[in-house]
């Protein structure tokens, strides 16, 4: 999926200054690809719920606790919304056994993480059919330009151009916790450049790629989920 | 649809400095803004209170003496870093909470002693005397880490005794944690940050303590250890 919107350098100073102040900011040039691979078929019954977690940072994992916030109100709103069990919650009922030390690294832990004591009991009670473990983050991967700006009593301006690229690359690992196994996977990699011109006044036109790698997952994740698929 | 960008060296390279021009502040007003900046960004105090929630696991067949000292029941640490500023941190009763949750919760009986042995009661009823300190205090900043975390070491030594006071082992438990900078304050990153670390000596403990050798060999049964 591509989303790009052009910028026209060769546009006069006015025309600049009236995009400048008709617009706050502008959308930047973004590339999306969403990948998904289903292993067995999902659904949710009612009074079931997913949990969404972050993988743990003990194995180098850095996502931003921002993004989950986002990928969980997201698949909780529009069409094929899901039930979305809170994450310290779910964390607190089971601790110490979700903790970054803790948690299991894989489907083939879950039965070991069942024969703790009260375990199975609270999982149960929590309602909690899936839980989706995130990682990834967003990273700068190129920057450059120069952009002055300066103040003096007769008034103040900008001038120049900065520009930076972000890459946003996050997966979803989904976990049966009824089947004991993984259900699949969904994944959103987003590169985009952000560029801000300025003469006089900057014109900031971000590519907002985490944003748009929330939304390209949480819309992914939710067809998954409910969709029961073709398996 | 693909956008090439110009150069943008060629379009700065002749123009880059013409807006910059001297401002009119004057210096006192500006030796009282950066004193200003500075004493927001000199020192920061940060106050751990939390409750942690029961763990879930399956009690020892145990009676364990609990001891505390001053570093568990009225823990602070204090640096001075050259850039970014003074530190402190105060923990006050929390570790005193998070090792009764711990203990309370791994064995099937605590009581609170005043020695780490002893003949008598409570001591010749007790299998072990556990005597929790904090060694070590370390945390970084996003800065110095160059990530986007804020990060807090605690290295903890439990001292298990037996209830004639003969010290089993010396147990260290090295726990981590960190908090996004994005999401929170500084102080609030930091606070968080403590909170995870604290939580994660109880993951290590919980799950460690049946396997620490000494502590296996002299306080455990071969099936007790399993459950752990």
């Amino acid at each position: 999926m591509k989303n790009c919107d052009a910028l026209q350098f060769k546009i006069g100073a006015r025309s600049l200054l009236g995009i400048a102040l008709s617009t706050l900011y502008l959308a930047g040039c973004m590339t999306t690809r969403i990948e998904e691979t289903k292993n067995s078929a999902t659904g949710l019954l009612a009074g079931e719920s997913v949990v969404i977690l972050e993988a743990s940072y003990h194995q180098g994992n850095t996502t931003e606790d921002g993004f989950l916030d986002c990928i969980s109100k997201t698949v909780q709103k529009g069409r094929n919304k899901i039930a979305v069990y809170p994450e310290q919650k779910f964390v607190d009922a089971l601790f110490p056994w979700f903790e970054p030390r803790t948690m299991p690294e894989g489907p083939d832990a879950l039965p070991d993480l069942m024969r703790h004591p009260g375990v199975a009991e609270r999982l149960k009670e929590s309602g909690v059919r899936y839980i989706i473990w995130v990682t990834g983050n967003t990273e700068r991967s190129a920057s450059g330009g120069s952009l002055s700006c300066a103040i003096a009593p007769g008034g103040g301006g900008c001038f120049g151009l900065a520009w930076w690229e972000n890459d946003s690359s996050y997966s979803a690992a989904i976990w049966d916790i009824h089947d004991g196994k993984s259900a699949g996977q969904v994944s959103a990699e987003v590169h985009g450049t952000s560029v801000i011109p300025a003469i006089i006044i900057p014109v900031p036109i971000i590519a907002r790629t985490q944003a748009a790698a929330c939304k390209g997952l949480a819309g992914e994740l939710k067809t998954f989920i409910t969709d029961s698929g073709p398996l | 649809m693909q956008t090439r960008w110009a150069s943008p060296r060629d379009v700065i390279r002749s123009n880059e400095y013409k807006l910059v021009k001297r401002t009119d502040i004057s210096r006192p007003t500006l030796w009282l803004l950066a004193a200003a900046a500075l004493g927001s960004a000199c020192s920061k105090s940060v106050e751990v209170k939390v409750d942690f929630p029961e763990p879930l696991v399956a009690p020892l067949a145990l009676k364990v003496g609990l001891r505390y000292g001053d570093s568990i029941n009225n823990y602070s640490y204090h640096e001075e870093l050259p850039v970014d500023g003074n530190w402190s941190f105060e923990l006050g009763a929390t570790n005193a909470r998070l090792f009764d949750k711990i203990f309370s919760a791994l064995f099937e009986e605590v009581v609170y002693v005043d020695a780490t042995g002893g003949t008598g009661e409570p001591y010749s009823s007790l299998d072990a005397i556990i005597e929790p300190t904090i060694e070590a205090f370390e945390f970084s900043l996003p800065r110095q880490s160059r990530s986007d975390q804020y990060s807090v070491w605690i290295r903890y030594n439990l001292r298990v005794y037996g209830p004639d006071g003969n010290l089993i082992t010396n147990w260290p438990v090295s726990a981590y944690g960190q908090a996004d900078s994005r999401l929170f304050g500084a102080k609030e990153a930091m606070a968080e940050a403590t909170i995870n670390a604290m939580r994660d000596a109880v993951a290590s403990i919980v799950t460690g303590f049946g396997k620490e050798p000494k502590i296996k060999e002299a306080l455990l049964t071969e099936n007790e250890d399993e459950e752990l």
